[in-house]
C-alpha cells in the first residue's frame, strides 16, 4: 500500500443480491472528507441500498467498503488479483490453457483467466487451498476494523427517523455516547443540549417520540447521530416521510451540517438541496452509477439518456 | 322457601364451619398463589431464554449461515433444542407432564410443591416464550437497525431498545398467561398436594355434599379472574395513554 491520499470511504466493485433480485450490479466510488455527495435516482434502482451498504446494514453480496484505511465489509477475493493467483481454481486453469495454448505468455493467460473467475464467479472459499486463505486471512488481519466501531464513525439518519420510542429525546442522543463512548453523564447531556440548542429543539428534551412532529423526530434524528461525532453522516431520503411544511426544516438543519465541513451522502429526491448543497451528485439507475458530476454539470448538462429522462420528469 | 334457606345455612355450617373446614379452603388457595406465582416466575425465565435463543437464530441466520463456522452450528443446535422443547410441551396435556414429572423423573423427592411449581414453569415457559417471541418480532425492524447503526452490537441493542419495548407490548398478554396458570394449578392434587380444588374435594368427601364446596371453590377461583382481568384492562389502558 502506498501512502497515497485515502478516500474518508471507498467502495469497490459492490454487487448485492437478494436472491435472484440483483439490486446492485457493480458500484465503484470514493468520497472524500468534507463532501456532501447527494445520490438520486429512480425508487428501485438501489440507491437505498448502497447507502445501507456503506455501514453493512445490508451486507455486500461481493465487494469491499473501505472506511479511511480500514476494511469495512470482509476481504472480496475477486478484488485481489494476487489472491486470485493463489487458489486452486486459477492454478487448475492456468494448467488447461497452457497446454492448450502452449504459444500464448504468461502474462495473456493469467490476465484472461483473472477476467474470467472474476466475470464466471469460480471460486469457492472453502476448496481453494491452504495459501489461498492465508493470504487471505492475512489482508483481513491487518486492515479490518470491528463493524460497531465503525459504525460510530459512520452515522446515518433514517426516512422513518426511528427515534427509540422507549426513550425521551435527550435520552436518545445520549444513550450512544454514553453506553459505547464511555462518556459521562454530564458531559453527555450537555453535549446533547448544545446540539439541541443549535437546532431550537431544546424545550423537547424531556419529551417522548411521539409527542413531536414528524420534522422535529427528524431533526432530533440528526442530531442523535451527531453526538457521537461520525466522520460521515448517512440520510437515507431523509424527507421522504414528511409532511411538505416540515420538509424545509430538516433540510435547513442538512444545509447547515453541510456548511460546517461535514462529510455527507444523502440519497434524496430533492433536487434543490442537491443544486445548492452537493459537491457532487451521483445518479444510480438499475445498480449501476450511470452519471457522476458535479451540481452545476448535472443538472446542466446531463450525458445519460436516462438521466436526461428522470430529470425531465422530476424537474418542472 | 324458609325451609330452603334452613336447609342451606346448615349446609354451610357443616361445610365450612364444623371443624374449621374453611381453612382448608384459605390454605388450598395460599397454596394454589404460591404454586401459580413460582411457577410464573419461572415460565418468564424460560421463556426469555427461549425466546432470545429463537428470535437471535431467525435474524442472524443468513449472515451468520455464509460465515458459517462454530458459533452458528451451536446457535442452530439450540435453536432445534429450543423448538422440540416447544412442540413436545405445548403437544401432551399439563395433566400428563406433571404426573411424568411427579412420578419419573422426580420420583425420589418428598417435596410434591415443588415438583408441581417445576411442572407448571416448565410448561407456561413454552407458551411465555412464544408471547415474548411475539413481541420482539413486534418491535419496529427501524428501531432495530437505529440501534445498530449507532454502534451498539447485538445484545446492546436488544437490551437497551428491542425488550424495553417489547416488555411493553407483552405485558397484558403476560398477566393472561398468569390467569390461565392459576386455572390450570387445579389439577395439581392428582400429585396429592392440598391446593383449592384439593381441599374443596376433600370437604366433599367429608361431608357427602357437594354443592357447597365446590360451588365454593369455582366462585373463589372466578372472583381471583375476575379481579385479574380488571387489573389488566387497567394496565392496557395506562400503556395505552402513554402512546399519546
Amino acid at each position: 500500500m502506498t501512502t497515497e491520499k485515502k478516500a474518508l470511504v471507498k467502495v469497490d466493485g459492490l454487487y448485492k443480491y437478494f436472491g435472484s433480485n440483483r439490486v446492485l450490479r457493480g458500484i465503484s466510488a470514493e468520497i472524500d472528507k468534507g463532501e456532501v455527495v447527494v445520490v438520486i435516482g429512480p425508487s428501485g434502482s438501489g440507491k437505498s441500498t448502497f447507502l445501507r451498504c456503506l455501514n453493512l446494514l445490508e451486507e455486500p453480496t461481493y465487494g469491499e467498503v473501505w472506511l479511511e484505511d480500514k476494511l469495512v465489509t470482509p476481504v472480496d477475493p475477486y478484488l485481489h488479483a494476487d489472491v486470485i493467483e493463489l487458489s486452486k481454481t486459477y492454478q487448475k486453469l492456468f494448467a488447461q490453457h497452457k497446454s492448450a495454448h502452449p504459444g500464448a505468455s504468461d502474462e495473456s493467460i493469467k490476465e484472461e483467466l483473472i477476467k474470467k473467475i472474476k466475470v464466471e464467479d469460480l471460486l469457492h472459499e472453502k476448496h481453494e487451498g491452504k495459501a489461498y486463505k492465508s493470504l487471505m486471512k492475512k489482508i483481513y488481519d491487518e486492515n479490518y476494523i470491528n463493524i460497531n466501531l465503525a459504525r460510530q464513525k459512520i452515522g446515518m439518519v433514517f426516512q422513518q427517523f426511528n427515534l427509540f420510542e422507549n426513550l425521551t429525546v435527550i435520552d436518545n442522543i445520549t444513550l450512544a455516547p454514553m453506553k459505547l463512548l464511555k462518556m459521562s453523564k454530564e458531559d453527555a447531556t450537555k453535549k446533547a443540549n448544545e446540539l439541541l440548542e443549535r437546532i431550537g429543539l431544546l424545550d423537547k428534551a424531556d419529551a417522548y417520540p411521539v409527542q413531536l412532529s414528524g420534522g422535529q423526530k427528524q431533526r432530533i434524528a440528526i442530531v442523535r447521530a451527531l453526538a457521537m461525532d461520525p466522520d460521515v453522516l448517512l440520510f437515507d431520503e431523509p424527507t421522504s416521510a414528511l409532511d411538505p411544511e416540515m420538509v424545509g426544516e430538516v433540510l435547513d438543519v442538512m444545509k447547515e451540517l453541510a456548511k460546517s465541513g461535514m462529510t455527507m451522502v444523502v440519497v434524496t429526491h430533492e433536487m434543490g438541496f442537491a443544486k445548492e448543497v452537493a459537491s457532487r451528485v451521483i445518479f444510480i439507475d438499475e445498480g449501476v452509477i450511470m452519471e457522476e458530476n458535479t451540481p452545476e454539470e448535472f443538472f446542466s448538462n446531463p450525458q445519460n439518456p436516462r438521466l436526461r429522462d428522470f430529470l425531465s420528469k422530476v424537474l418542472i | 322457601m324458609k325451609e330452603w334457606f334452613a336447609d342451606l345455612t346448615q349446609q354451610f355450617e357443616l361445610n365450612f364451619i364444623t371443624g374449621d373446614r374453611w381453612t382448608w379452603l384459605l390454605e388450598g388457595f395460599k397454596m394454589t398463589l404460591v404454586i401459580t406465582f413460582f411457577a410464573t416466575l419461572l415460565g418468564i425465565a424460560i421463556g426469555v431464554v427461549i425466546a432470545t435463543v429463537r428470535s437471535s437464530y431467525d435474524k442472524n441466520k443468513e449472515s451468520m449461515k455464509k460465515k458459517g463456522g462454530f458459533g452458528y452450528r451451536i446457535l442452530s443446535f439450540f435453536n432445534g433444542l429450543c423448538g422440540l422443547y416447544l412442540t413436545v410441551i405445548r403437544g401432551t396435556p399439563v395433566v400428563v407432564q406433571l404426573l411424568i414429572m411427579y412420578f419419573i423423573i422426580f420420583a425420589s423427592s418428598t417435596n410434591s410443591t415443588m415438583v408441581a411449581v417445576i411442572s407448571f414453569g416448565i410448561n407456561s415457559g413454552a407458551y411465555v416464550a412464544e408471547i415474548f417471541r411475539g413481541g420482539i418480532m413486534s418491535v419496529d425492524k427501524g428501531q432495530f437497525e437505529a440501534g445498530r447503526s449507532l454502534g451498539f452490537n447485538y445484545i446492546q441493542t436488544m437490551r437497551y431498545i428491542v425488550i424495553p419495548q417489547m416488555f411493553k407490548i407483552v405485558l397484558p398478554m403476560l398477566c393472561n398467561e398468569f390467569i390461565v396458570l392459576i386455572k390450570e394449578t387445579s389439577i395439581a392434587g392428582y400429585v396429592g398436594i392440598r391446593d383449592l380444588t384439593k381441599a374443596g374435594d376433600l370437604i366433599r368427601g367429608r361431608t357427602f355434599s357437594a354443592f357447597m364446596p365446590l360451588i365454593a371453590v369455582a366462585l373463589i377461583y372466578l372472583a381471583v379472574v375476575i379481579i385479574f382481568t380488571k387489573l389488566v384492562k387497567r394496565l392496557e389502558r395506562r400503556l395505552r395513554n402513554s402512546d399519546h
